[in-house]
Formats: structure tokens, C-alpha cells, sequence
């Protein structure tokens, strides 16, 4: 132990001697271990760390539905019909089986009006989950039931803190939540998601919550309505296997008379953690690269240093030597430069857990939900990742090192005018610079790649105009308004946004773009067959006069409605035109008749071509989509959508506009606007992220890179001076030293850049799933990134040639090193 | 072939310039074998260096094959310098990371010689020196003796008309450092105009010529 200490106490001696190296490699280690903690800790919150108040998590499980189809391929989802849960309630391998939806509502009305997340559930969820209430009570299956009298809701602690002010007293008061008003019987424990991505804002029990948004209770026996996910605890002793096993049959027997099957295979189950299920794979994929290109930057971090610790070292063989010579076995020495090392890793690992928690919100906020990354905190597991990344940065950083230097011949240093072992030409040396660039090629490829594939997908014309389109959600229904009222709300609502300034024209429509539309097929007199999109469809949407020159869609042939069409409510329609293309193949669709629904009697006439706008997706396959009238207003079209084009950048003007029409309307629940770009950003969001994490990774593995470069560079030039002055003596123009260092800086950048190359093809195959438009194997990614990190390493090399250049041959000469 | 007139060097230091070399004349004819002698300090090897033309930093007249030394640019006087000089180190100086044949082919390297040309000098020059069978090993391979007949190869592989060693036994025994005299003479018979310096008396015998420094003069 005291000759640990006497040991430690040394390399602290040692380390304070040279503050500024121990300060660069401190710093650089830092960047490395910062990175790795950061994402790493990501991913344990996405897929590791156990969801607050769930007992037992690993024997809570999502269900998860396969289906196969000819039409669609094979998908999983999660969604099913309210009667494919009462099928569950007869499975034994589980002890509880619950449900829930998920949505968005109103707190409040009028100008009071609050966005809120609320997720309805059945009664025995917060059992299921055995989670205890922080203060009041949990829902139970007595609040689950239509009689069940006034109904109640269970706040989130982050609804509780930041609405009411953590008051004790907020058991039993009312909260308005759309057009009801909900009892808050109590507030769940801090930091519960009930293992959810997005946790939300509050509980109700999912009985009468159904029934008020369906109005009736068909969601109870409909089974093609797929509204809600399903969770469920093992029974004890049961397995995995035998609850798959037993759900599927279930579900089978329970769909079999029906026409909803839809090619359904068997159940899978997803952990609680909704993050590494199917539904969220993408990000959690992207995560998991993340994680491994920031192990990837603390592994060239490492080589960096330990280039720096190798020349270090064996510039101190003749210290070595002496010591070797008074008796230090090589153990001792080994031992004596680790802990140097080591002690240079702890420093960076300190350092790298500050650089998490600050520098690394920003990252969370990007990955995690808002209430995610609100509950991290530095805690024991995130001090674990940064003391493994500490731990293998000092035996990467300083064992390395130490073994390759205690391994040298020291004896010639010892004789006059011997010079010290070649560093220039080690072969670690060599392969730690090689393994640098090879690791930033890699990564400016991967950062190429996905800034390609963000590049192809925001090039994708999605038909509308999105830098000038405002989206607007409200449910005026909810104030009241209802049958005829309904459009008098909404076109209260028009008239206000046509008045707000910086608004050029307001549609409404019956569907959403990225959010739904309906289904409606038809018949063409005259034709047996109708060619079938893979896609689904045809899509019908309703919409009023203004539709298409608000949304930026041309019309290219014919006519769009006009303000009579919604009062008279014509037989018209207007097509898309791939719709066109397809049903109508090289001839006019004008005039042509559409009989629409199984039942249609009367023609509805085509009087117009549309350009194609996009339906869910940029990325998705062609689609059939028409478009009819809006009808006065109904039951059925209450949930409209109003459309405004703006002058000016739309997202300037959303707060304005959505506190007009706040008031618009008496009683208002909370009314949505969005700009077009903020609807679409989910769809670019993992793009976005992997080319921004990527680049940034690449942008510091390429510095670090070059600057491990040039390090082992400038150390070899200043170790071999001496050598440079006989060169220059002997003939050497200071061009050919230029050429002799970059030439050795650029062979190992070469090799380095040939294995980078060929990683990132081994490791592409699996990066291909998250990119769009470009092969992981793209040559021209793969030929600019390279030629940038060449470059690089080009300028890293130049600054010791130029030193090289401008040796004094006869100082040289004189030196004894 | 050498003509020094009135050559000066010296270091700017406070109070007043310390000088290395003091109004230095001298002629060295083609064919010499001049012993350049002193004390420490007297300034020998800063001659040697000025001879040799890697040093440009003196004041006064350098006439090498009649030409201005002293009037060319630094780079017009490396390439006179690689054309025309050969260096004998002390400590050899040879390159640790490359092979006999290695070290022997670096000054050619830097003239304008094709590879099969500068192989066969290569051939050609271990021959001469007899250490064919050597030409494969590394300089910590060698005895000292051996590593300063590879240095005596270098320098003359290029054939300069000019051959500068400072101390070129400096490090050798005494049955070693004969051998290499032996050498500089056989050289200098065959035409090679050599210009060394060195404390020994007994080396100093080898050549036709002795010049004496003393504090940057020359006294004799």
C-alpha cells in the first residue's frame, strides 16, 4: 500500500511538471468521456433504467400485434379494437391486462384554455403497474365504469407543480378538461410515465372517456376500430413464450367471423419501456448509434493521448533507464507511467461528467421527451458510465504507452550521444494514428450519409406551400356547438383568421394532412376493375373553395370548388393527379363520372385536376386522393381542420393568430395552431439528428485526429533534429524535408483512411435502415468524406513539415538529442 | 579552389560582439589535405561549417572555383554546397532506421540521380570500402570504426571535389582512427581535396598542411 502511495505521489509530482501536456490530454480525454457519458446515459433512460413506480417492470409487458398481407407486407402495431381486450380478460399466463388511449385535450376554455396530454385508461392500470399515489388517491375499477357518477382524473406531479402550485388542496377540485369536468382524486409520483416516451399530464378512466368521444358505446363491440394499446403483467411463474402463445389464440378465436383481420399473425411483446419497443425503434436505433459513434470519439480521444503519453515517455528514456538501472523492475516502471495516466483520465473524467450535465441538456432535449430529460439528473448509474469510459480511456491512454516504452531497449540512451528508441518509426505509434483516422473517416462518412439522406427527404415536394401554412385544431363542439352551430363556429373562426393581418386566404377541410384521412372507394360506370394503390385508399377529403390555392396546390386542369359548391353541394369532385394518371391513363378526367360509396346512384362529376399534395408521409408511395364539397356542417364533420396561408413566414405569426382565434369563438377549448414546418418536423426529426450528432461527432474525431496528428508529428520532428541537420548537411533542400514529414504523416493517414473506408461498408449494412435516398455504400459520400479528412491531416502534417523545413542544420548538428 | 579573404564571424552580445572568427585569409589549392588545429573555442569548427556552406551567417569574401560564395542566395549556395562538398562527422551521424546501403544512398537521393544510378553507386562504393557484406545491417550494428567508414562512404559517394571532417576519429580508438586516416590519404591521393580538423598531432601528420586558430585567428 505505501508503495502505491509513494508510487501515486510520484506520478503527481510527474504530472504537475508538465501542467500544459497534462492540461491537453486532460481536456481531449474529457471530450470523449463527456460524449460517451451523454449518450450513454440517453440510452439508459430510453432503454434501461426502470420507469419510476412500477413494480417489478420486467414482468410488465406491451402487446404488440404482427400482421401479414399481401397488399401491405408485414408490420407490427400496437393498436386494437376495444373487443380484442375483453378477449385478453380469459388469458391466465398474465394476472392483469389494461388499456389506454392517448390524446391531446383542452384545460380550460376561452383565453384560460391549456394544452394537456391525458391518457385514458382502464381501471386496473395503476394496479397493473403497482403504483402507489404521491397524495390522494389512484384510479380504481370503480371509477372505470359509465355509472360511476362525476367523473375523475389522477394529475401528473409536473401538472400538479407547475398548474397548482403543489397545493395539498387540489383533492376534490374541478378541472375542465374539453367540454367535461373531471374530480382530481390525486397526483401520481414524481417522475411516473408509466413507462410511456411521452409521459402525460393526467389520468381518466377510459370507460367514460370513450364514450363521450364516440357519443355512444359501439367502441365496445366495433371491432375495426383500433383506438387503444394494451399492457399486461405476467402471472407469476408464466412465461413469456406460453402468454405469447396463449394471447394469440385468443385474438384469433375472437376475430375469426370478423372482416377486420387484416392478416394478423400472433402477439409480441414489447418491454414497459415504450422507447424500446416497435413503436419507437427509430429513435431508439438512432440512439444506439449514437451511443457507439460517441465510443467511437473516446476511442480516438484515447489514441490521441496515448500517442502524446508513448512520445512523452520514451522522451524520458534516459529517466527510464536510470531507474531500470538502479534497481526499478518493469513492473515498477509499467505501474509508475499508468498511474501518471490514470491520474490525467480521472481529472478528464471529472471534467467529462460536467460537460454531460451541462453541454449534454442541450442533446437530451433533442432525444428525450421534455418530461424525460427534465427527470435526469447526475446520479450513481451516470457516474458508472463515466467511470468505465475513465477506466478504459487510462488503460487505452496509459497502459498502452507504458508497456510499449518500458519494452524499449533503454540501454544505448544510457551511452553518450545515444539517442533514444525510434519513435518516429513505431509501430504503435503508427497504428494508434492509423486507428484515428480510420475512426474519423467512419464518422464524416456516417455524418455524409445522413446529411444526404436529410438533403433527399426535405427535397421530397410534399405539394403544399410549408413555409406559408398555418394548421389550426379546434373542437367547437366542446363549447356546445353543435349540428349547424358547429360550421357557424368555424366560420366565425375563418372570418376572424381572414382578418388577422398577414393572413391571405382560410379553408377548411375534413382531414389532415400527417394526422388522417378518410376512406372512400367508388365506381367508374363502365369498368369492371379499378387499379389498386399499395398504399390503400382512394382517400376522399372534404374541403371548402379556398382548399387549394391556401394549401399551395395548382390546379392543372379544370376548376376547383367554388363558395356556391358548399351551400348547393354539387356532385363535383377534384382529383390528384397521380389519380388522374392511373385511372384515367392518357385521357381526359374531366367530365368523367365517379359513383362514390357501394351504394352510389348519382354521378359525381370530375371538374378538376389538383396537383398531389402529401398524404401522411414524404416518404410515402403514391396515393389515390379526391376531393368533394364540404356538406353543411354535421355530427360527422365536426372535426374540421382550418387552413391559412400566411404572407410572411407562417411560424412568425402561429401566437397571433391562434390568440384571435382563441377568443373567436365563446368558450373556446384550447385551440391549436401550428405552422406547416412544425407538423412536418417529426417526420425529418431523426434526419435532423443524425446528421447534426453525427456532424458534430465527425467534426471533433476529424480534430482530434489532426490534432493527435500533428502531435506525433511535431514530436517526431523535434525528436529527430539531429537527423534533419545530417540530411540537410548531406544535400536536402527544405522542400525535400516538407515532402519526407507530410509524406510520413499522409502514408499512415492513407492507410488509416482505406480501413475507415472499409468499416463504414461492414457498417453500413446496419445504418442502412435509418437512411433515405442514398446507399450506405454511396461512393460519392464515401469520396468526399475522405478527401475532407485527408485534408485535414494535410494541414496537420504541413505545420511540422514547415518546422522541419527551417532546421539549422549546424543546431542541430550540436544537439545530443 | 578555396579562397577566404578577410572572413568574420560573430554573435551579437552586450556589451560588445563576441567573434568567433577574426579576419580570416586563406587558400586551399585542388589536391590539398589542410589540418585545421586550435584549442577549444578557437573557432574550427565554425571554419569547418563556412567551408562546407552550411553556415552563411559571416562577413568577408568566400571564393570557392571562383565563384562568389559569400554573394549567393542561401538556397543557390545549398545547391553548390550539395554539388561540391562531402561532410565526416564526429558522431557519424548516421541514420539509425535505415540500412548501410540506406545511409549510403541518402545524398544521392537528393541529387538528380535515377534509381538504377544511384543503386550501382551504391554497389560501387561498398565495394570500394569493402563492406558489401555489411551493406544489409543497421548502424547500432556496427563498431564505431565501421560506422565511421560508412559515414567517410557517404561523404564521398557523390564525388564533391570537396571533403570537410571535423574530429572524424574523435571517437575511435587509435587502430581505428589510423584506418580512417589511411583512407583520407588514399582518398586525397586520388584527388580529393580534403580540409579536417582535429586535436591529434599524429592526423594532423596525414595532410600537407596545417593551419592554427587561436581565439578566431589564425596564428600559424
Amino acid at each position: 500500500m505505501s508503495t502505491l502511495m509513494s508510487d501515486l505521489g510520484a506520478a503527481w509530482r510527474s504530472v504537475r511538471r508538465a501542467p500544459q501536456f497534462t492540461a491537453v490530454a486532460a481536456l481531449t480525454l474529457a471530450i470523449g468521456i463527456g460524449a460517451v457519458t451523454t449518450l450513454t446515459s440517453v440510452l439508459d433512460m430510453l432503454l434501461f433504467r426502470p420507469p419510476v413506480a412500477v413494480e417489478a417492470p420486467e414482468r410488465v409487458v406491451r402487446l404488440f400485434f404482427h400482421h401479414r398481407n399481401p397488399q401491405f407486407g408485414e408490420w407490427r402495431n400496437s393498436s386494437v379494437s376495444y373487443p380484442d381486450f375483453t378477449d385478453l380478460g380469459g388469458a391466465t399466463s398474465f394476472s392483469s391486462v389494461a388499456a389506454q388511449y392517448s390524446g391531446s385535450v383542452s384545460m380550460g376554455r376561452g383565453a384560460e384554455a391549456a394544452p394537456a396530454s391525458l391518457a385514458a385508461v382502464t381501471g386496473n392500470y395503476f394496479s397493473l403497474l403497482g403504483t402507489s399515489p404521491m397524495l390522494g388517491r389512484l384510479l380504481g375499477p370503480d371509477d372505470d365504469r359509465l355509472d360511476a357518477g362525476v367523473p375523475v382524473a389522477v394529475l401528473s406531479e409536473r401538472l400538479w407543480r407547475t398548474r397548482f402550485g403543489s397545493e395539498p388542496g387540489v383533492l376534490g377540485r374541478t378541472l375542465p378538461i374539453d367540454d367535461q369536468s373531471y374530480t382530481i382524486v390525486g397526483v401520481a409520483p414524481r417522475g411516473f410515465d408509466g413507462g410511456e416516451f411521452d409521459a402525460p399530464d393526467l389520468w381518466v378512466p377510459l370507460t367514460g372517456a370513450a364514450h363521450r368521444m364516440e357519443g355512444n358505446e359501439e367502441y365496445r363491440t366495433n371491432r375495426g376500430w383500433y383506438f387503444i394499446s394494451l399492457m399486461a403483467r405476467l402471472a407469476p411463474g408464466d412465461s413469456l413464450e406460453r402468454a405469447a402463445a396463449e394471447a394469440t389464440g385468443l385474438i384469433r378465436a375472437g376475430r375469426s367471423d370478423s372482416t377486420t383481420v387484416n392478416g394478423f399473425q400472433d402477439v409480441q411483446f414489447g418491454p414497459v419501456l415504450a422507447a424500446a419497443g416497435f413503436d419507437f425503434s427509430a429513435t431508439a436505433a438512432l440512439a444506439r448509434w449514437l451511443a457507439a459513434m460517441s465510443l467511437l470519439v473516446l476511442v480516438i480521444a484515447c489514441a490521441n493521448v496515448a500517442n502524446l503519453m508513448l512520445a512523452r515517455g520514451l522522451a524520458r528514456g534516459r529517466e527510464l533507464a536510470i531507474r531500470k538501472a538502479l534497481g526499478a523492475g518493469k513492473g515498477q516502471l509499467v505501474r509508475q507511467l499508468f498511474l501518471e495516466g490514470a491520474l490525467v483520465a480521472v481529472a478528464a473524467g471529472g471534467l467529462g461528467i460536467v460537460m454531460a450535465a451541462w453541454g449534454g441538456a442541450l442533446l437530451r432535449g433533442y432525444i428525450l421527451s421534455a418530461a424525460m430529460a427534465e427527470r435526469f439528473t447526475i446520479d450513481f448509474r451516470v457516474f458508472a458510465i463515466a467511470a468505465a469510459a475513465t477506466l478504459l480511456a487510462a488503460i487505452i491512454a496509459s497502459l498502452v504507452p507504458a508497456l510499449q516504452v518500458t519494452r524499449s531497449d533503454l540501454t544505448p540512451v544510457l551511452k553518450e550521444g545515444g539517442r533514444g528508441s525510434g519513435f518516429r518509426r513505431s509501430r504503435v505509434r503508427s497504428g494508434l494514428v492509423v486507428a484515428q483516422v480510420a475512426l474519423s473517416v467512419l464518422l464524416v462518412i456516417g455524418a455524409g450519409l445522413f446529411l444526404r439522406s436529410l438533403r433527399n427527404i426535405l427535397a421530397i415536394d410534399i405539394g403544399y406551400d410549408r413555409d406559408h401554412l398555418l394548421m389550426v385544431d379546434a373542437d367547437p363542439a366542446v363549447a356546445g356547438f353543435t349540428g349547424e352551430r358547429t360550421g357557424q363556429a368555424f366560420d366565425a373562426m375563418v372570418e376572424a383568421a381572414q382578418n388577422q393581418p398577414g393572413i391571405e386566404s382560410a379553408a377548411l377541410n375534413y382531414g389532415e394532412p400527417f394526422g388522417w384521412s378518410l376512406v372512400q372507394g367508388f365506381r367508374i360506370p363502365g369498368r369492371d376493375a379499378l387499379p389498386k394503390f399499395s398504399s390503400g385508399g382512394p382517400y376522399i377529403q372534404r374541403t371548402t373553395a379556398d382548399y387549394f390555392r391556401t394549401m399551395g396546390l395548382a390546379i392543372q386542369r379544370g376548376h376547383g370548388f367554388t363558395d356556391a359548391d358548399r351551400r348547393e353541394h354539387p356532385a363535383v369532385a377534384v382529383i390528384g393527379a397521380t389519380m388522374a394518371s392511373r385511372y384515367f391513363p392518357g385521357q381526359d378526367p374531366i367530365g368523367q363520372c365517379l359513383m362514390l360509396g357501394k351504394d352510389a346512384r348519382d354521378c359525381t362529376e370530375i371538374v378538376g385536376v389538383a396537383e398531389d399534395g402529401v398524404r401522411y408521409s414524404p416518404r410515402e408511395e403514391p396515393q389515390a386522393i379526391y376531393y368533394v364539397p364540404l356538406p353543411p356542417p354535421s355530427a360527422e364533420t365536426r372535426h374540421l381542420t382550418l387552413f391559412l396561408r400566411t404572407r410572411g413566414p407562417s411560424s412568425e405569426i402561429a401566437e397571433a393568430v391562434r390568440s384571435t382565434l382563441q377568443t373567436a369563438v365563446p368558450n373556446l377549448p384550447y385551440v391549436r395552431v401550428r405552422a406547416m414546418n412544425e407538423v412536418l418536423e417529426p417526420q425529418y426529426r431523426d434526419f435532423r439528428l443524425g446528421s447534426t450528432l453525427f456532424g458534430l461527432y465527425a467534426l471533433v474525431a476529424v480534430l482530434l485526429a489532426g490534432l493527435g496528428l500533428y502531435s506525433v508529428l511535431a514530436y517526431a520532428v523535434r525528436g529527430c533534429m539531429q537527423e534533419l541537420g545530417i540530411r540537410v548537411a548531406l544535400g536536402a533542400a527544405p522542400a525535400s524535408l516538407v515532402r519526407m514529414v507530410v509524406r510520413d504523416g499522409m502514408q499512415l493517414t492513407l492507410i488509416g483512411a482505406g480501413v475507415g473506408i472499409a468499416g463504414s461498408l461492414v457498417a453500413g449494412r446496419a445504418l442502412a435502415s435509418l437512411l433515405y435516398g442514398v446507399p450506405a455504400w454511396d461512393p460519392l459520400t464515401i469520396g468526399v468524406s475522405s478527401a475532407t479528412v485527408l485534408l485535414a491531416t494535410l494541414v496537420a502534417s504541413w505545420l511540422p513539415a514547415r518546422r522541419a523545413a527551417r532546421v539549422d542544420p549546424m543546431t542541430a548538428l550540436r544537439s545530443n538529442s | 579552389m578555396i579562397k577566404l579573404v578577410n572572413l568574420e564571424k560573430s554573435f551579437d552580445t552586450k556589451p560588445s560582439p563576441t567573434f568567433v572568427l577574426r579576419r580570416i585569409t586563406l587558400d586551399i589549392q585542388a589536391g590539398d589535405f589542410v589540418t585545421i588545429m586550435g584549442p577549444s573555442g578557437a573557432g574550427k569548427s565554425s571554419l569547418l561549417s563556412i567551408l562546407g556552406m552550411l553556415d552563411g551567417e559571416y562577413v568577408g569574401e568566400y571564393w570557392f572555383n571562383g565563384q562568389a560564395v559569400h554573394g549567393l542566395k542561401p538556397k543557390a549556395r545549398a545547391d553548390l554546397a550539395r554539388s561540391s562538398v562531402g561532410f565526416v562527422f564526429q558522431q557519424y551521424h548516421l541514420l539509425d532506421d535505415l540500412t548501410v546501403a540506406e545511409n549510403l544512398e541518402v545524398p544521392l537521393s537528393y541529387r538528380n540521380l535515377k534509381s538504377g544510378e544511384r543503386s550501382a553507386r551504391v554497389a560501387d562504393t561498398l565495394d570500394r570500402f569493402r563492406m558489401v557484406g555489411k551493406k544489409d545491417l543497421y548502424p547500432n550494428q556496427l563498431s564505431g570504426g565501421q560506422q565511421q567508414l560508412v559515414g567517410v562512404a557517404r561523404a564521398v559517394i557523390a564525388a564533391p571535389a570537396l571533403l570537410l571532417a571535423d574530429e572524424p576519429t574523435g571517437n575511435l580508438h587509435s587502430e581505428q582512427g589510423r584506418e580512417i586516416m589511411e583512407l583520407f590519404r588514399q582518398l586525397n591521393r586520388q584527388g580529393t581535396t580534403i580540409v579536417q580538423v582535429t586535436h591529434s598531432e599524429e592526423n594532423a601528420t596525414f595532410g600537407n598542411r596545417v593551419v592554427r586558430l587561436k581565439d578566431g585567428w589564425v596564428v600559424g
